[in-house]
C-alpha cells in the first residue's frame, strides 16, 4: 500500500504537468542578464496582468543554439532581449513574424529593423569596452590603455583576456567591428598585433570581465553593460570605453511566426517599446532603443559607436570565422 | 532452461522497448546528423573529411589524448599507492583517510577545479607551486581531472588489492621471499587487471569530462568543449555530432580493451581469497606521510571552496558573509538545488528499480538466451557513451518526431541520467543476485508459489545491501552529473550543476562556490544516510 | 634433548585469549597430529610455530636454539597452508622452484624435478594451479614446501577440501612420503580419524589449551577427560546411583552383549536391556540399548558374526566389566 502512494507522488512529479488557467501563456526565450529579468518581468506582469510568461533565459549563444535546434518545431512564441545579430539568423531561416509595434517610431534608427516589414525591435543597446584591475596594473606599473590600438602596444603581451569570437557573440561583435572599420587587410593585421598580447581567449562574453575583477587577468575585454555587477560588488577595476571606436550588439525582441498566441506576442512587442523598458535600459547599460532614456554618461559612448551593418556582419560570420580559425588555431 | 515464463518475457520484451527511445534512437539521430549537412541531406563523410583538415579542429583530438594519457600516467600509481597503504599498511587515521579519499565522488568535477582557481590562479594563495607555470589550459585540466578520478581509480584497486589472498603473502614468506620480492611475486601480478581497470576508467572518465576543461581549459580546446563550442558557440550541430562520435571512438576502444583484460585475468581468480587482516598489516609511517600526502591536493580544493562560499569578494575582500548563498543576482535560486534533488531521487529510485528488475530477467529469469544477450549487450552502451554526447543526442532525437512530448520535460532528464549511469548500476545488481541461492524460487515453486512472488518476497530482501548501494550511487552521479546536464538543461528545468557552471562563467565566482557546498552538503547528507541504513539492516 | 620445543606458549588477539600455556616437544622424524574441534585455536598454534604469528608469551626452540622471535621467512618450515595457496600466476614448476631462489639454476631445476616426481606430477611441469584438480594441487603444494630441505614441516588440515574418497589415498601416501624422507611433521587437523590412522603422537586441543598429549593408543585407552574421552571415538557415559555421583564411561565395543539367561544376569554390573535399534555398518553391527532403568541409553559395537542371533526389540543382557570402566579426575 504505502509502495502505491510513494509510486504515485514520484510519478506525478515525473510527469509534471502544468495546469491550465484562465490568462494567457507565453514561452518566452530570452538571454537578458539574470539580475535584470526579474525586473523585465514584473515589469511587464504589472502593464498586462491578463498574459502569463514562462521565461527560458540562458546565455546568447545557447538560446540560439537552442531556437536554430528546434526550427523545424519551434517551441517558443517570442523572443526577448536576444542579440540582433542572433534574430538577424533566425530570420534567415524564415522563423520571425513581422510586425510593426506601437511606439516603433519613438527608437532610434540604429535600434529597429529598418525593413518595410519590420521583425526586430531593440530594448538598448551594448558596446565593448575593457576592465582594468587596478591593483594587478599598478603591480606591472603600467599605464591603462585607453583605444584599441593601445591594447596592441606590445607592452601589454599577455595581460589580456579576451572572448572568443568563434564561441562568443561579443567576441565576433569585436572581429566584425574591426573589419568593418579597418577594412579587410588592416582588420586582420590589428587583430594579429592584439593576439600576440592576449593570453586567454574564453567561450563566453562576460568572463574576461569577471577575471579581471577577480584579478586573475589585469586586461578583460568585454562589454561595460556586464562588468557593471562587479562595480557593485567592489571589484577594484576601471570600466574604460575604447576611444577610437566601439563595436556594439544591441538586445532585440522579435516573435516567433509558428506561435499561435500571436496577439500577446504582439503586446510584448509593443511594450519592449514602452517607457518602462526604456528605464530598465537606461540602468543597463545606459543606451537605450528610445534615444531620451540614454544616460548622459553613456552618450559618449554613443558617439564611439561604429557604424555596425549587423546585416553585413551576420552575412559574412562563417568566413570570418573560417579565417580567424585558420589564424589563431592554438 | 526451463519453459519461459510469459510474464518474465512481456516484462524483458518492456524493457527493452523501453531501451529503444532512450538509447537506441538518440544514437540513430546523432548518426545521422553527423553525416548530414545544415538542411539535413546526406553528405556521407564530407563532414569527417572537414574535421580532419581544419587544423583547428583536429588539434582538439589530439589535445584530448594527451591530456588523458598524462592524466592516467598520473593517478594510477596514485591510486595503487593510495590503496596499497589503506589494505597491506597500518598508519595513523587510516580509517579517516580511506574515506576522505571519496570525497570528490561527492562533488561535481567543478568544485574542485573553481578549487584551483582559489588556490593556484593569479590570486591563488598557493600559487607559488606552480613555479611560474599557467593554470588555465592544459596544466589546470590534468590537476582537475587528477583530482576527480583518483576516487575512482582507489576504489577499483582497493577491491583489486583486497582480493588478494593474504595466504599467498604467508607462503612466500615461509619459503624465504623478501618484501620486494612479496611484492613483484604476489602483489602485482594480481593486482594486474585491477591496474588496466583502473587505467582505463580514468581515461576515459578524463577524456569524456566537461566541466574540468570548461572552467580550467583557457582555450586549450579538448573534445568536449569542442563539442560545446561548436554547438553552442556556433549553431553547427552537424559538426557537434561528428565530434561527438569522435570522442566515442577512444572510449569505446578502452571499453572493447577491458573486457578483453578481464577474460584473460579469469584465470587468476581465486575462491574465497582471504583479505590481507588488521593483524598482518604493517605499521608504516612512510605510507601515511604518501597517502596523506597525496589527499592533500583534492582536500584542500574542496575545503578552499566552501571557505571562499562566505567570503565576499575573493580576493580583495574576505570578510565572511553569507551573502553568496542568496543566488538571485547570480540569476538562480534554491529551486535549482531542488530541481537537482528530484531529479536524482527520481532517478535512484526509477534507476534501482528498473535496473534491478532488467538484471533479474537476465540472470534468473526465465526468457529466452538471445533476448538476454540483447540486454546485456545494449547495457554495455552507456559506459562508451560521454554524457555530452548522450545529452547532444537526446536533443537531436526528442525536439521534433515522435517522442517530442518529451522534450524539455522533467522527464527527460530523468530518463537521460538513468541511461548515462545504467551500466555500473545492472553490473552491481547482476554481482549481487549472484550470490544469492539460485534454488529459492525452485523452492517456492515446488511449493507452489510462482517465481516471480518468490523474487519479491525473498530474493529482493536478500539484496538489500546492494540495492542501497545502487540507489545511493545512482543518487549521488545525479547530483552531480554536469556534462549529461549541458545540452538538457536551460530550458524549463536547470540542474543545481549547470548552474554553477553558469554563474561561474558569468563571474559571480562566490554564488557558484556556495552552490557547490549546497550540493556537498546535500550529497554528504544522503552519504550518512546511506551509512547508517547498512548499519541498520546488517545488524 | 626433542628436535623442537613448544614451551608455555600463549597468543591473545585484542582482548581474547586464543591460546594458554600450551607446551608440547617433538622429537625429530615424527608426525605429530594437533587435532581438535573448530574454534580451539590449532591453526593459530600452527600460525605461531611457523612464525606467521608471534606469540605474547611462551617460548619455541629449535635443536636448542630460541626461534620465538624469528620471521617466517628466516625460520626454513616447510607449510602446507588451508588452500594450499599456490601461486596463481605461476606453472606448477614455478611454484615450486619459488622458494629456491638462491640455488644454483642446474641444482634448482633438478629439485623441482625430484620433487615432482616425488609426488607423481612429474608431467604436470608447464600447468597453472586452475588447470589442477583438488588433489593434484594439495601435492604440488607440499612439493613446493619440501623442495627448499625444511627443518619442520607443517599441515594446516590438508585435507579438508578434499572428497572423501581421495582423502584416504592421500592420508597414506602423504604419510609414506614422511617417513620416506624421515622430516619431522606437525600437521593440524580437526578429523580424529586421519591423525589416528597417521600420527605418531596426537595433541588435543580445546579452547587453546591441551587437553592431552599421547599416542594414539594411549589417548584412546585411557582418555585424559571427559572431552577426550567422546573426542577420541565413541564413549558411552554412565552414572549409576551406586557410582556416588561420579561418572564413569566406557566403550562401546567393551560392553558385552548374550542372551538374557539367570545365570548371567546374576553377575555383577549385568543388567537386562532392550534392543531399540540394530546399526549393519558392514564388518561391525551396533546396537542400541535401552537398559533396564528405561532411562539409560547404550549402544554397544561387536562383530557381525556375534549380532546375527540378535534382533530389535529383543532382550538381551548387558555387562560392562568393571575393569574397563574409564574414569579421570575432575571433568
Amino acid at each position: 500500500m504505502k509502495l502505491r502512494v510513494f509510486g504515485a507522488m514520484l510519478l506525478s512529479l515525473l510527469l509534471y504537468v502544468d495546469t491550465a488557467s484562465a490568462k494567457t501563456e507565453l514561452l518566452v526565450y530570452t538571454a537578458v542578464e539574470p539580475n535584470y529579468l526579474n525586473l523585465y518581468k514584473k515589469g511587464f506582469e504589472s502593464a498586462y496582468p491578463d498574459i502569463s510568461i514562462t521565461w527560458v533565459r540562458d546565455s546568447t549563444g545557447v538560446i540560439t543554439a537552442r531556437l536554430l535546434a528546434e526550427k523545424d518545431a519551434p517551441k517558443a512564441d517570442a523572443v526577448f532581449g536576444l542579440a540582433a545579430s542572433s534574430l538577424l539568423l533566425l530570420q534567415k531561416e524564415g522563423l520571425l513574424l513581422p510586425y510593426k509595434p506601437e511606439g516603433y517610431d519613438k527608437l532610434s534608427p540604429r535600434m529597429r529593423d529598418n525593413a518595410a516589414e519590420p521583425v526586430w525591435v531593440a530594448m538598448n543597446a551594448w558596446t565593448s569596452g575593457m576592465a582594468i584591475n587596478k591593483p594587478e596594473m599598478e603591480k606591472l606599473g603600467l599605464p591603462h590603455p585607453k583605444s584599441w590600438a593601445d591594447l596592441a602596444d606590445p607592452r601589454y603581451k599577455g595581460l589580456i583576456a579576451m572572448p572568443d569570437p568563434a564561441s562568443s557573440g561579443t567576441g565576433y561583435m569585436n572581429l566584425a567591428a574591426w573589419i568593418q572599420v579597418m577594412g579587410e587587410e588592416k582588420g586582420w593585421a590589428y587583430a594579429d598585433a592584439l593576439m600576440a598580447n592576449v593570453k586567454l581567449l574564453s567561450h563566453s562574453g562576460s568572463k574576461p570581465g569577471t577575471m579581471a575583477a577577480q584579478g586573475e587577468i589585469a586586461i578583460g575585454i568585454g562589454s561595460p553593460a556586464f562588468m557593471k555587477p562587479l562595480l557593485k560588488r567592489r571589484a577594484p577595476i576601471d570600466i574604460v570605453f575604447m576611444e577610437d571606436g566601439l563595436g556594439w550588439e544591441a538586445e532585440a525582441t522579435a516573435i516567433i511566426k509558428t506561435t499561435d498566441k500571436a496577439d500577446a506576442a504582439r503586446k510584448l512587442m509593443d511594450w519592449t517599446c514602452s517607457e518602462a523598458v526604456g528605464k530598465i535600459a537606461a540602468d543597463f547599460s545606459g543606451l537605450a532603443g528610445r534615444p531620451e532614456f540614454t544616460t548622459p554618461e553613456s552618450k559618449k559612448a554613443e558617439e564611439l559607436m561604429i557604424d555596425n551593418d549587423l546585416q553585413w556582419a551576420a552575412e559574412n560570420r562563417d568566413r570570418l570565422l573560417k579565417e580567424w580559425r585558420n589564424r589563431y588555431a592554438r | 532452461m526451463s519453459r519461459p515464463s510469459p510474464r518474465g518475457v512481456l516484462l524483458q520484451i518492456l524493457l527493452l522497448c523501453l531501451l529503444f527511445p532512450a538509447l537506441i534512437y538518440p544514437l540513430y539521430m546523432l548518426l545521422v546528423r553527423s553525416v548530414s549537412d545544415a538542411e539535413g541531406n546526406f553528405v556521407g563523410a564530407a563532414n569527417f573529411l572537414e574535421y580532419l583538415h581544419s587544423p583547428g579542429l583536429f588539434s582538439s583530438f589530439v589535445h584530448s589524448l594527451t591530456i588523458s594519457t598524462t592524466v592516467t600516467a598520473l593517478v594510477v600509481p596514485a591510486a595503487f599507492l593510495l590503496a596499497y597503504g589503506l589494505t597491506h599498511t597500518r598508519f595513523s587515521g587510516r580509517r579517516i583517510c580511506g574515506l576522505l579519499v571519496l570525497l570528490p565522488l561527492f562533488v561535481p568535477s567543478l568544485l574542485p577545479a573553481i578549487g584551483f582557481v582559489y588556490l593556484f590562479g593569479a590570486q591563488g594563495i598557493a600559487r607559488f607551486l606552480l613555479c611560474g607555470q599557467e593554470l588555465y589550459g592544459p596544466l589546470g585540466i590534468v590537476l582537475g581531472n587528477a583530482v576527480f578520478t583518483l576516487p575512482h581509480a582507489t576504489l577499483l584497486l582497493l577491491t583489486s588489492l583486497r582480493s588478494v589472498d593474504s595466504r599467498l603473502y604467508m607462503a612466500s614468506a615461509c619459503l624465504g621471499a623478501g618484501p620486494w620480492r612479496k611484492f613483484t611475486t604476489v602483489t602485482l601480478p594480481n593486482a594486474r587487471y585491477g591496474i588496466i581497470n583502473a587505467s582505463f576508467v580514468v581515461f576515459t572518465l578524463s577524456i569524456t569530462d566537461f566541466g574540468v576543461p570548461k572552467v580550467l581549459g583557457g582555450d586549450y580546446s579538448v573534445l568536449s568543449t569542442e563539442i560545446f563550442s561548436q554547438v553552442i558557440g556556433q549553431q553547427n550541430f552537424t559538426m557537434g555530432a561528428l565530434i561527438s562520435l569522435v570522442l566515442m571512438a577512444p572510449t569505446v576502444l578502452t571499453l572493447t580493451l577491458d573486457a578483453w583484460a578481464r577474460r584473460a585475468h579469469a584465470r587468476l581468480r581465486v575462491q574465497n581469497a582471504r583479505p590481507v587482516s588488521d593483524v598482518e598489516q604493517k605499521s608504516s609511517p612512510l605510507f601515511g606521510v604518501v597517502c596523506w600526502g597525496i589527499l592533500l591536493l583534492p582536500m584542500a580544493s574542496i575545503a578552499v571552496v566552501v571557505f571562499a562560499s562566505f567570503t565576499a569578494f575573493w580576493p580583495y575582500d574576505m570578510t565572511l558573509v553569507p551573502d553568496n548563498y542568496f543566488f538571485e543576482e547570480a540569476g538562480y535560486s534554491l529551486s535549482s538545488l531542488g530541481t537537482s534533488v528530484a531529479m536524482a531521487l527520481c532517478v535512484a529510485v526509477f534507476g534501482t528499480a528498473l535496473l534491478y528488475t532488467g538484471a533479474y530477467l537476465v540472470e534468473r529469469g526465465q526468457i529466452p538466451a538471445a533476448l538476454k544477450r540483447l540486454y546485456r549487450l545494449l547495457l554495455l552502451l552507456p559506459l562508451s557513451l560521454p554524457g555530452l554526447v548522450l545529452g547532444l543526442a537526446y536533443i537531436f532525437a526528442f525536439n521534433s518526431g515522435p517522442f517530442s512530448f518529451l522534450y524539455d520535460s522533467f522527464a527527460i532528464l530523468v530518463i537521460n541520467t538513468i541511461v548515462h549511469f545504467s551500466t555500473v548500476a545492472h553490473l552491481t545488481c547482476v554481482s549481487a543476485l549472484a550470490k544469492v541461492d539460485d534454488n529459492y524460487e525452485k523452492a517456492g515453486r515446488s511449493m507452489g508459489v510462482p517465481a516471480w512472488k518468490t523474487a519479491l518476497r525473498v530474493v529482493v530482501p536478500q539484496c538489500r545491501l546492494p540495492l542501497s548501494d545502487v540507489f545511493f550511487y545512482l543518487f549521488i552521479n545525479a547530483m552531480t552529473t554536469v556534462s549529461s546536464m549541458a545540452f538538457l538543461c536551460g530550458g524549463k528545468y536547470t540542474v543545481a550543476a549547470i548552474s554553477i557552471v553558469n554563474m561561474y562563467d558569468s563571474g559571480y565566482l562566490g554564488s557558484a562556490a556556495a552552490m557547490n557546498t549546497l550540493v556537498l552538503a546535500v550529497t554528504a547528507g544522503a552519504g550518512v544516510l546511506h551509512v547508517l541504513y547498512k548499519k541498520i539492516v546488517s545488524r | 634433548m626433542a628436535f623442537l620445543e613448544i614451551e608455555q606458549l600463549g597468543m591473545c588477539y585484542g582482548a581474547s585469549r586464543v591460546l594458554r600455556n600450551v607446551s608440547f616437544s617433538v622429537d625429530e622424524g615424527e608426525l605429530i597430529a594437533i587435532l581438535g574441534p573448530s574454534g580451539c585455536g590449532k591453526t593459530t598454534l600452527l600460525n605461531a610455530v611457523s612464525g606467521i604469528a608471534y606469540p605474547s608469551e611462551g617460548k619455541i626452540t629449535l635443536s636448542g636454539r630460541d626461534i620465538t622471535a624469528l620471521p617466517p621467512e628466516k625460520r626454513r618450515f616447510g607449510v602446507v597452508f588451508q588452500g594450499y595457496a599456490l601461486f596463481p600466476n605461476l606453472t606448477v614448476e614455478k611454484n615450486v622452484a619459488y622458494g629456491l631462489a638462491s640455488w644454483d639454476a642446474r641444482k634448482r631445476a633438478d629439485r623441482v624435478r625430484e620433487m615432482l616426481e616425488l609426488v607423481g606430477l612429474a608431467d604436470f611441469c608447464g600447468r597453472y594451479p586452475n588447470q589442477l584438480s583438488g588433489g593434484q594441487q594439495q601435492r604440488v603444494a607440499l612439493a613446493r614446501a619440501l623442495a627448499p630441505e625444511p627443518h619442520i614441516l607443517l599441515l594446516d588440515e590438508p585435507f579438508s577440501a578434499l572428497d572423501a574418497s581421495i582423502r584416504q589415498q592421500l592420508a597414506e601416501e602423504l604419510r609414506r612420503l614422511q617417513r620416506q624422507i624421515g622430516i619431522t611433521t606437525i600437521m593440524v587437523t580437526h578429523d580424529q580419524q586421519e591423525a589416528m590412522s597417521m600420527a605418531d603422537r596426537i595433541v588435543i586441543m580445546k579452547d587453546g589449551r591441551i587437553a592431552q598429549t599421547g599416542t594414539p593408543a594411549e589417548i584412546y585407552e585411557a582418555p585424559a577427560d571427559r572431552f577426550v574421552a567422546s573426542f577420541i571415538g565413541r564413549m558411552n557415559f554412565l552414572s549409576f546411583s551406586f557410582m556416588e555421583g561420579r561418572e564413569y564411561g566406557i566403550r562401546g565395543e567393551d560392553i558385552v552383549v548374550t542372551e538374557a539367561t539367570e545365570l548371567v544376569l546374576g553377575q555383577p554390573h549385568t543388567w537386562t536391556a532392550q534392543i531399540m535399534d540394530v546399526c549393519y555398518l558392514g564388518a561391525v553391527v551396533r546396537m542400541d540399548l535401552l537398559l533396564q532403568d528405561y532411562s539409560t541409553r547404550l549402544w554397544a559395537e561387536m562383530p557381525a558374526s556375534a549380532a546375527a542371533k540378535f534382533k530389535k526389540g529383543g532382550i538381551v543382557a548387558v555387562h560392562l566389566p568393571q575393569n574397563k570402566w574409564r574414569s579421570w579426575n575432575g571433568d
